[in-house]
């Protein structure tokens, strides 16, 4: 463990993190203080760097990485993708910021978790590879830091859950949000009681779509180029066509977790269950209706995914658009509280006079959520999104969708994570993995 | 908020678009049909994907024989593994003497998502052959099935040579334990567990067997956890460590503190950590002794969880000797940490009765700052002391943490503190102690203002002008407007400042005199800072409908001379949100000292200018910075908020140019004619006639083009609105009428109701409008009670009704007058609804 400069000894970062400690799940008991551990201000010896690879590092992954890069006491090595136009991408911007050309770049993730120097990986692939890469990954003995939606069936969450745990390794969901002033000051509104008994949820979504249509079939490229077998991975074999694979995956069932209700919905309903105190469980029903999937948790509170046609231009009159994407809204007996991307808080004009506060707009900056991880990649605690939380609130989202899939009505078990009465949706609750990929490990 | 949804034509459209499938057949028997007939691929596929939820053992065999397609085993997969009873498993443990490569790893890792214990046998002869692959595939699914037998398997496989395949045995016994557990076989977890991490298999592996096996012991685990813990290899002792807090236990703190005594430092410290997760009442005494532990890194950890989980005034004595050593400010920001978190009066008094001990000045200026955070009543007196004491870390600690716990009876002591303060820090300090005092009781502020004389010292008067001046002490007002005008600068100034923070705008009309008036340049700077900020502390306060507000931006615009007032000036405005604001601050868009600033201003209002009806000035002005040559950011935010302003509702035709649908009239009447709806006729109109519109309408914006033509009589039209049929004569209406014609065009009558003309416009302006004979535009629009005709553009009736009997909603209707010859058309008619 590091310890203060002024005191005792330093135990150096290896004889202490070790890449394959076991860390158990349960509540945040600190492995060491992590913020008397790196000396922040000053720069960290390279030996004492938390060693970071990426697998699918596109668009959202380069945004996520930026904030990555700039702590101190991280280095980011080695890259890997299917796609040599996105490999190469991240190492011009990896390499701009080092003023190096170390960043090594491979096509194939297993060379990259083979490395022993790498501690931990951003995983920001498409939907259907993050849960078996993130257990790849864990397997390998690597922490795992991966965009969500986390997986794209119940089951596969599941498993994702089940697995970290019993493999050890530290884990965060990418649902950022719970690092940001803004959500995290509506979040303590709610639960410190300033709402009164809070009633209703809301969380904004897309208007969900679903298709099981193929696109036409397209020569496949080389695949220094485009791999695209591995870039299918666990989804059942398709024709290739270059849409998938520039972000035209997105609304293909094999492809897009939920319908696209996750897009959103693994940022918003984390929120609201967060808000709710309820990260130990998940809403009971579920109803599909023409404006909103609406949910109602065991204690009557309810929470209403509503779906926003305009999603990025004019949010009325479901939420202000002023507040931004991404909006939720805390209904409580004294008041309400909503706020979204752009920082800004609206409360109810009772609450208004008490306790109005204004944020400098943060954006959706993931800065503090990996500042998190990579604390808790040197402490072992468990991070603010860790597979306990990410697996309810995933799991309530997805019922959520297979309730819209379905149109009808669903009631859940959640201690038991079943339907009941429902066997068809009962069934659909795992996917299959294409041989010869596995989630289980 | 009102919960108003899109239209339901428009949802209705979205989702029915998204409804699954391509037309997909769902019931089993033709998914069935359609999987064994179709030439399609991708049908194929889909049909074994639904299969998967939908089907019956009737659909196994065809599924089963495609495991071996390349492209489709998978998914016949995910239709077999769906399928309810034992055929599925059945047809592919049948497969598996058959498949090869990838099928056949896929047919094993079916068998393993269905659990199949009739399995085990063949998977363990697959787990014996040389295929590594399929090896490692049949090892996942003999730990998936999980039962008995299957671990049986998984153990005798251990014994094997390769390390690859120990370690891939391993991994799927941990996986079968973690099932074995969750199903209430904690024995069989433990065991098999114990066999994984008593084998050679890689560190990360013999890890989560330590903790696989600690914790399907469960609350019989202490015995190996202290056993575990003395191990050699670190890997071992640290998973053992995590895993405790997974399983906490009576018998495991007990443990964890046994394992203390014997420890080197590093281990101590973690295994104090682990005390964090794991405690009982007899872990507290070893935690505290490790505070005061001679190894640092023991006591941060001490410390952490102290700061955390001390309940006790044992505790609390812990950290209060930990805060007053000698020691890195980390150990003293956890103690002080821990402290502040520890309710009772107990640990107040704990507190206190260590700050009046205290040896060193520094650590006492440490609890001074922890009683400060605590704020008990009773600290008071103790810290009152501490306020005139002699080192002024300590004075200055002991008043702030007086701001938030003197009492009135303190406050004399205080005024007497302000004045005799030694340095800044300690006056600054003593204002902040007295002002504290006066917010929470409410009172003291006129002891304040009585210490307030003209003799007073300037440094004393300008503590007075900042404590009243925060208050917002009204009596005050006076006093401090007076010395706005001081000789003494720094008090002028001072006094200036503060009047800018008052609560409400009493002292405008001071500020702003003082802009013309002020002595110096800071002075006049100061005031125009003051009175802006006072401007838009009212206007965003909702006085935004206020004449005073107008007036005093009005007075503000006018003063800004430079630069530097102009953006003062603008950041007051930018907190207005109303129509007359943002016509004083759109000429700032076009001054080139402060246009970004004034952008910024328009871009940043608050969104309660986007409430009235008519957006038209602020889509103007945003409309200007988006297309100006300032910087991209903010034309950005500019066309970003242009365009989320809220849409104009949008007009409804009434007329669609070719029939009278969704009109009903006398048809002998009324027709139409080359796009337009024409009524009556030069051959002569006996009497009144109209057309009226199915629809009524409350509040909306009606607009139509007449053209009416007559040569005889009283040539005559009209437009009825908010109206309705009259049984007896059924040709009249009743109701409000926009008169058309005969010298009335443009005025407002109130048709066979009260029967006389509500309104009316000046005879010349209608001359001057009108063009007889010819198209004219005619704009109607009701508000409520409020009702506006304009004709050709130019308003000529605006009134408010006054008789609330009277129906504010109803028909619309056009007229022909009777007792003329004559003939009336409309054209272009549109109508939007208000809210």
């Amino acid at each position: 463990m590091h310890v203060s400069r002024r005191g005792g000894r330093r135990l150096s970062r290896r004889a202490f993190l070790g890449r394959s400690l076991a860390a158990g799940g349960a509540a945040a008991a600190p492995w060491i203080i992590p913020s008397s551990a790196l000396g922040l201000g000053g720069a960290v010896a390279p030996s004492e760097r938390i060693v970071l690879g990426g697998i699918g590092v596109g668009n959202r992954g380069r945004y996520v990485l930026s904030s990555m890069l700039a702590e101190k006491d991280v280095q980011f090595v080695a890259n890997c993708d299917v796609q040599r136009s996105r490999r190469e991408a991240v190492k011009r911007m990896v390499d701009e910021h080092y003023g190096t050309t170390d960043c090594v770049l491979y096509r194939d993730m297993f060379e990259l978790l083979a490395r022993p120097d790498i501690d931990a990986v951003l995983i920001a692939t498409g939907d259907h590879w993050h849960a078996p890469a993130s257990l790849l990954a864990a397997r390998a003995g690597k922490d795992v830091y991966s965009e969500k939606p986390c997986g794209m069936t119940i089951g596969e969450i599941q498993a994702l859950a089940d697995g970290i745990r019993r493999l050890g390794r530290v884990y965060q969901a990418g649902t950022q949000r719970r690092s940001l002033a803004n959500f995290q000051y509506a979040a303590g509104l709610a639960l410190g009681g300033k709402l009164g008994r809070l009633h209703t949820l809301h969380a904004s979504v897309y208007v969900p779509r679903m298709s099981f249509d193929w696109l036409p079939a397209e020569p496949e490229p080389p695949k220094e180029e485009c791999d695209w077998d591995r870039w299918l991975g666990p989804s059942p074999w398709r024709p290739y066509n270059s849409r998938y694979v520039s972000g035209g995956w997105r609304g293909h069932h094999d492809f897009e977790a939920g319908g696209n209700f996750l897009d959103w919905g693994a940022h918003t309903v984390d929120l609201c269950q967060w808000a709710n105190g309820s990260d130990a469980t998940m809403p009971v029903e579920y109803e599909p209706t023409p404006t909103a999937l609406v949910a109602r948790y065991a204690n009557g509170v309810k929470l209403v995914c509503d779906y926003l046609p305009d999603a990025f231009g004019n949010r009325a009159p479901q939420y202000r658009t002023s507040t931004g994407t991404c909006p939720v809204r805390y209904e409580g007996s004294e008041g309400w509280v909503e706020t979204g991307d752009n920082g800004e808080l609206v409360l109810s004009d009772s609450l208004q006079r008490t306790l109005g506060r204004a944020f400098a707009r943060p954006g959706t900056s993931a800065a503090g959520h990996g500042r998190n991880f990579f604390d808790c990649v040197r402490s072992r605690a468990q991070p603010v999104c860790n597979p306990d939380v990410m697996r309810r609130s995933h799991i309530a989202c997805l019922a959520a969708a297979l309730a819209w899939q379905l149109g009808r009505p669903m009631k859940l078990d959640p201690a038991k994570e079943e339907f009941v009465g429902d066997d068809e949706a009962n069934r659909m609750r795992a996917r299959v993995v294409r041989e010869p990929w596995s989630l289980h490990l | 908020m009102t919960t108003r949804f899109p239209t339901a034509a428009a949802l209705t459209a979205l989702f029915t678009a998204t409804a699954l499938g391509t037309g997909n057949p769902r019931a089993p028997r033709d998914l069935l049909a359609a999987l064994n007939s179709s030439t399609s691929l991708h049908e194929r596929a889909r049909a074994c994907q639904q299969l998967g939820s939908l089907g019956t053992a009737e659909a196994v065999p065809a599924l089963a024989a495609l495991l071996s397609d390349p492209v489709l085993a998978a998914y016949a997969r995910q239709g077999l593994e769906g399928i309810p009873g034992p055929e599925p498993a059945a047809a592919l443990r049948a497969a598996l003497a058959t498949l090869k490569g990838d099928r056949l790893l896929g047919a094993i890792d079916s068998l393993g998502s269905l659990r199949d214990p009739k399995a085990v046998a063949d998977l363990e002869r697959i787990a014996g052959g040389t295929d590594p692959a399929a090896t490692r595939s049949a090892l996942r699914s003999l730990g998936r099935i999980g039962s008995p037998a299957a671990a049986d398997a998984l153990k005798r496989v251990m014994t094997s040579a390769t390390d690859a395949t120990r370690a891939d045995a391993a991994s799927a016994m941990l996986l079968a334990a973690d099932a074995m557990r969750r199903e209430g076989r904690a024995g069989e977890a433990a065991a098999l567990c114990d066999a994984v991490r008593t084998a050679g298999v890689p560190d990360g592996l013999r890890a989560a067997a330590v903790r696989g096996a600690l914790v399907a012991r469960g609350p019989a685990a202490a015995p190996l956890f202290a056993d575990l813990v003395k191990s050699a290899d670190r890997h071992v002792r640290h998973a053992a460590l995590l895993a405790v807090r997974e399983i906490p236990s009576d018998a495991l703190a007990d443990a964890l503190r046994e394992s203390l005594a014997a420890a080197a430092p590093d281990l101590r410290a973690h295994l104090v950590l682990a005390m964090s997760g794991c405690r009982n009442d007899r872990t507290m005494p070893a935690i505290r002794a490790a505070v005061a532990d001679p190894d640092a890194g023991v006591r941060l950890a001490a410390l952490t969880v102290l700061a955390r989980a001390g309940a006790s005034a044992e505790d609390a004595g812990a950290l209060a000797a930990a805060l007053q050593r000698d020691g890195p400010a980390e150990e003293h920001a956890l103690a002080a940490e821990g402290l502040g978190r520890m309710p009772g009066p107990e640990v107040d008094a704990l507190v206190l009765k260590a700050v009046a001990g205290a040896a060193a000045a520094d650590a006492r200026v440490r609890l001074i700052q922890v009683a400060g955070a605590r704020a008990p009543a009773s600290a008071a007196g103790v810290l009152m002391p501490c306020a005139a004491d002699a080192d002024e870390r300590v004075a200055v600690a002991a008043l702030r943490a007086l701001k938030g716990l003197a009492a009135s009876a303190d406050l004399p002591a205080l005024i007497e503190r302000t004045k005799a303060a030694g340095s800044a820090a300690v006056r600054a300090a003593a204002e902040g102690a007295v002002h504290g005092v006066c917010l929470r009781t409410g009172a003291g502020a006129d002891a304040v203002l009585r210490e307030w004389s003209p003799a007073a010292t300037a440094a004393d008067k300008a503590s007075w002008i900042r404590i009243l001046g925060a208050l917002g002490h009204a009596p005050a007002l006076p006093a401090i407007r007076s010395a706005a005008a001081d000789a003494d600068e720094p008090v002028a100034v001072c006094a200036l400042e503060q009047l800018g923070r008052w609560p409400d705008p009493a002292p405008m009309t001071d500020l702003l005199a003082a802009i013309d008036a002020s002595a110096t340049p800071k002075r006049r700077a100061i005031a125009l800072a003051s009175a802006a900020s006072v401007a838009g502390a009212a206007a965003e306060a909702g006085r935004s409908a206020d004449p005073d507000l107008s007036a005093w931006f009005r007075r503000l615009v006018a003063a800004a001379r430079d630069a530097g007032e102009k953006r003062l000036v603008l950041s007051g405005l930018g907190r207005w949100a109303s129509a007359e604001g943002l016509r004083l601050l759109s000429p700032y868009l076009a001054d080139p000292e402060v246009a970004a600033e004034a952008a910024w201003a328009v871009v940043n209002l608050p969104s309660a200018i986007e409430a009235p009806a008519d957006l038209g000035a602020l889509r103007d002005a945003l409309g200007a910075v988006a297309k100006s040559k300032l910087p991209a950011d903010v034309r950005g935010k500019a066309s970003s908020r242009l365009r989320n302003l809220p849409k104009p509702p949008a007009a409804l035709p009434l007329f669609d140019g070719r029939s009278l649908a969704g009109w009903e009239g006398a048809t002998n009447v009324w027709r139409v004619r080359d796009g337009a709806i024409v009524g009556g006729s030069l051959a002569g109109n006996p009497r009144n006639e109209f057309l009226a519109a199915d629809r009524p309408f409350t509040n909306f914006v009606l607009r139509l083009e007449y053209r009416l033509e007559g040569t005889e009589g009283f040539v005559n039209g009209g437009v009825q609105f908010r109206s309705e049929r009259i049984a007896q004569p059924p040709n009249e209406m009743r109701g409000y009428q926009a008169d058309i014609g005969a010298g009335h065009s443009g005025c407002l009558y109130d048709e066979s109701r009260r029967n006389r003309f509500l309104a009316r416009a000046a005879d010349g302006q209608i001359r001057r409008l009108e063009r007889p004979g010819d198209w004219n535009r005619l704009e109607l629009r009701c508000e409520g009670s409020r009702i506006r005709i304009a004709l050709n553009g130019e308003p000529t009736v605006d009134v408010v009704e006054g008789d609330a009997s009277i129906p504010a909603h109803g028909r619309i209707a056009l007229q022909i007058h009777g007792n003329c010859k004559a003939e009336i058309s409309f054209r272009n008619l549109s109508i939007v609804p208000l809210p």
